[in-house]
């Protein structure tokens, strides 16, 4: 049979733009703020991103100030009059002005599993967000044939469980998995939306499998400037990290992504997230945090990341089970956090599973200190512990005093 | 033409709520693929439900078991959200890609969930809830031998097609020569006029979703038609015709190929 090539993308499927409208949610996954008046919220099970008006948002805090919440699960049963024990935590993201945290999760009450977004201040006040009211765009993620052919049976539409999402330069940048055919498609669409995304295929050379992939989807994203260069900063399952410019994510294109490192084996990557220090200079400082959830969490600088990427990617199976290769990376230890957002200038905001409790705590990090002092006894807490007189130590006194009132523990100072 | 189902669906009434239907309606889930025989490899199953269905936790309800009736563990993927249509009627089963794929942790491990030369079946409890809580009342069990895990490419030169006459509604039908994805039939697979536009018409699927029969709305033209086929296109293994799904270590990058190919249709005077 002759058998012939057409250089042109067919589209027989295409995703749809929802009119503006109320409506109900049937699951409340992803939240990405495209600015404070606005929450994306990502419906999985629907396929489906809302985007959420926000109602007028208060003011800026004085300072940055963190939060100590543990045990959320019982600040939000008693809010919200739900089961304590029947939460499912899905997403976390801060708000751009006044810093509250706006939390995804699926809640029970009354013995029925529902859908939730709520916020939650640093003193414990809960409010839970009337999402059918407040959703003003939809944008809806589905594959359906709209040429009219006609099936032997009903077909239903495919939808997309959205992994991830992103908003950068106007634009909504969105990872997930297609519940029909097993793809890795990066969407791009612009908001207000408007039209369809731009759909993109990616495949990546994955060390650690020795092998190129073309369909596991992306788990985690973020999207920064490296260079001039505007770039998705991608991870995936086992652990390959993944740079791919935006400019190639052009509507049909099929396109390598550059794999930089991978970061280790039997692991999932729960979120990809930029943001910035101030150093002992006050100099900015960006780094790139990638919170795993079966390893470390890795810490990675803009310069390595911005060399590996313009570097040539990895391109050679790892030489052993268990290697990581590629772009240098500071393992944090933040275990137990599964999922974190850049909060201020001063701290990182993270849901943390407390290893100790089984409870899950909202609570921040200090960045450049990324651990909470007040969970680890050392030699520093015996009271006949006397710090050195000199130099060093002082750093570390005053260092640890300032744990110590971040955390909560003004009288411990010493 | 109707997909023939095999499923065997047994009447086993396990009760349910006042409000819910009081007794199974025998062919109410289908399951595909639909041939006797699945490559080893097989990367998906789908189960259409008779109405939209409760979105959690169905993974409880859904078992691959052998032919002396013992569950295959850890045989599908654990996704954090089920694949559902957006109606809930439809839900992917994947089988865990860590296991199908050489060279990974998973498979190297524990090895696939299929052997070659086994029997299985694949049974959706009638436990399985709806949407308004009502239980489905019956299993749906469909059975199917492993075959050898398929490593080729699907081939559009090797297909055949009919050759409708001008003038009648006959259908066209593509042999694939071996079973297919019955979405991607559905999706990746068109008649184009000339100038392009899709030919209005229906698509029905037979023999283990290995035929693809193509019935025109309007009468077969006397012009140029042909059949294109998008690259997406997969087999019941996920290979497509540019790539295999599981490119074993060692072998180079894949290559994405020419994004559609497409066949002439002969159409008889």
């Amino acid at each position: 049979m002759p058998l012939q090539s057409l250089t042109t993308s067919l589209s027989v499927l295409a995703l749809s733009v929802g009119l503006a409208q109320a409506q109900d949610l049937q699951s409340a996954s992803v939240l990405e703020f495209a600015d404070a008046d606005t929450l994306f919220v990502a419906d999985s099970m629907a396929g489906a991103i809302h985007a959420i008006a926000l109602p007028e948002a208060g003011t800026a805090p004085a300072a940055p100030a963190p939060y100590n919440l543990l045990d959320l699960d019982g600040v939000l049963a008693e809010a919200l009059g739900a089961d304590v024990r029947g939460f499912t935590y899905h997403d976390l993201a801060v708000h751009p002005v006044t810093r509250d945290a706006y939390i995804s999760l699926t809640a029970t009450i009354d013995g029925v599993a529902q859908p939730a977004v709520v916020t939650v201040t640093r003193e414990g006040a809960v409010q839970r967000l009337d999402l059918s009211v407040l959703s003003t765009d939809i944008f809806t993620l589905q594959d359906a044939a709209d040429d009219g052919i006609t099936f032997w049976r009903d077909i239903p539409a495919a939808s997309f469980t959205v992994t991830d999402l992103d908003f950068a330069n106007g634009e909504l940048f969105i990872s997930g998995l297609s519940t029909g055919e097993f793809a890795s498609t990066l969407r791009r669409v612009p908001f207000p939306f408007a039209g369809a995304a731009n759909a993109t295929g990616i495949e990546i050379y994955h060390a650690a499998h020795g092998q190129t992939e073309t369909r596991a989807p992306i788990r985690a994203m973020t999207v920064l400037d490296l260079d001039g260069v505007s770039t998705v900063v991608a991870a995936y399952t086992c652990t390959p990290l993944v740079t791919i410019p935006t400019a190639d994510l052009t509507d049909g294109a099929n396109i390598s992504g550059r794999t930089i490192a991978e970061l280790g084996y039997g692991n999932t990557p729960l979120e990809v997230l930029d943001f910035q220090v101030m150093d002992r200079q006050g100099n900015a400082a960006t780094y790139v945090l990638v919170i795993n959830r079966e390893m470390d969490a890795d810490l990675i600088s803009l310069g390595d990341l911005t060399t590996a990427a313009s570097a040539p990617g990895i391109t050679e199976p790892i030489p052993y089970l268990g290697a990581t290769v590629g772009v240098a990376t500071t393992p944090l230890p933040l275990s137990g956090v599964l999922q974190a957002a850049d909060q201020d200038a001063q701290f990182l905001l993270t849901l943390r599973r407390n290893l100790d409790t089984g409870a899950m705590d909202l609570v921040s990090f200090r960045k450049g200190a990324y651990l909470r002092l007040s969970e680890f006894v050392s030699e520093y807490n015996f009271p006949d512990y006397e710090y050195a007189d000199n130099q060093s130590a002082e750093g570390t006194r005053m260092f640890q005093n300032m744990l110590k009132g971040d955390e909560g523990f003004p009288d411990l100072m010493r | 033409m109707r997909c023939a189902l095999t499923s065997l669906l047994l009447a086993i009434a396990v009760g349910g709520a006042a409000a819910c239907p009081v007794s199974p309606t025998p062919g109410q889930v289908e399951i595909y693929p639909t041939a006797e025989e699945l490559p080893a490899n097989l990367l998906r199953i789908f189960v259409y439900f008779p109405r939209p269905m409760e979105r959690t936790d169905i993974l409880g309800h859904i078992a691959l078991v052998d032919e002396a009736g013992r569950e295959v563990e850890g045989a599908f993927l654990n996704n954090r959200y089920d694949l559902w249509s957006p109606d809930a009627t439809r839900l992917t089963v994947m089988l865990d890609p860590g296991r199908v794929k050489t060279g990974l942790a998973a498979h190297d491990a524990i090895g696939r969930a299929l052997e070659e030369g086994q029997r299985y079946a694949l049974v959706v409890r009638g436990g399985a809830k709806d949407a308004q809580g009502c239980i489905l009342g019956a299993d749906a069990v469909q059975a199917f031998v492993a075959g050898p895990p398929d490593f080729d490419l699907p081939a559009p030169q090797d297909w055949a097609l009919t050759r409708p006459e001008v003038g009648t509604r006959d259908p066209l039908v593509v042999d694939l020569g071996s079973p297919h994805d019955h979405l991607s039939m559905v999706y990746r697979l068109r008649v184009l006029d000339a100038d392009g536009t899709p030919v209005p018409g229906r698509i029905d699927l037979g023999a283990g979703e290995s035929l693809w029969h193509f019935t025109p709305v309007a009468l077969w033209p006397d012009k140029p038609l042909r059949v294109i086929i998008d690259h997406r296109l997969e087999d019941l293994a996920g290979n497509r015709p540019g790539a295999l799904f599981d490119q074993p270590i060692g072998t180079p990058a894949s290559r994405w190929a020419a994004e559609i190919d497409w066949m002439p249709v002969q159409i008889t005077q």
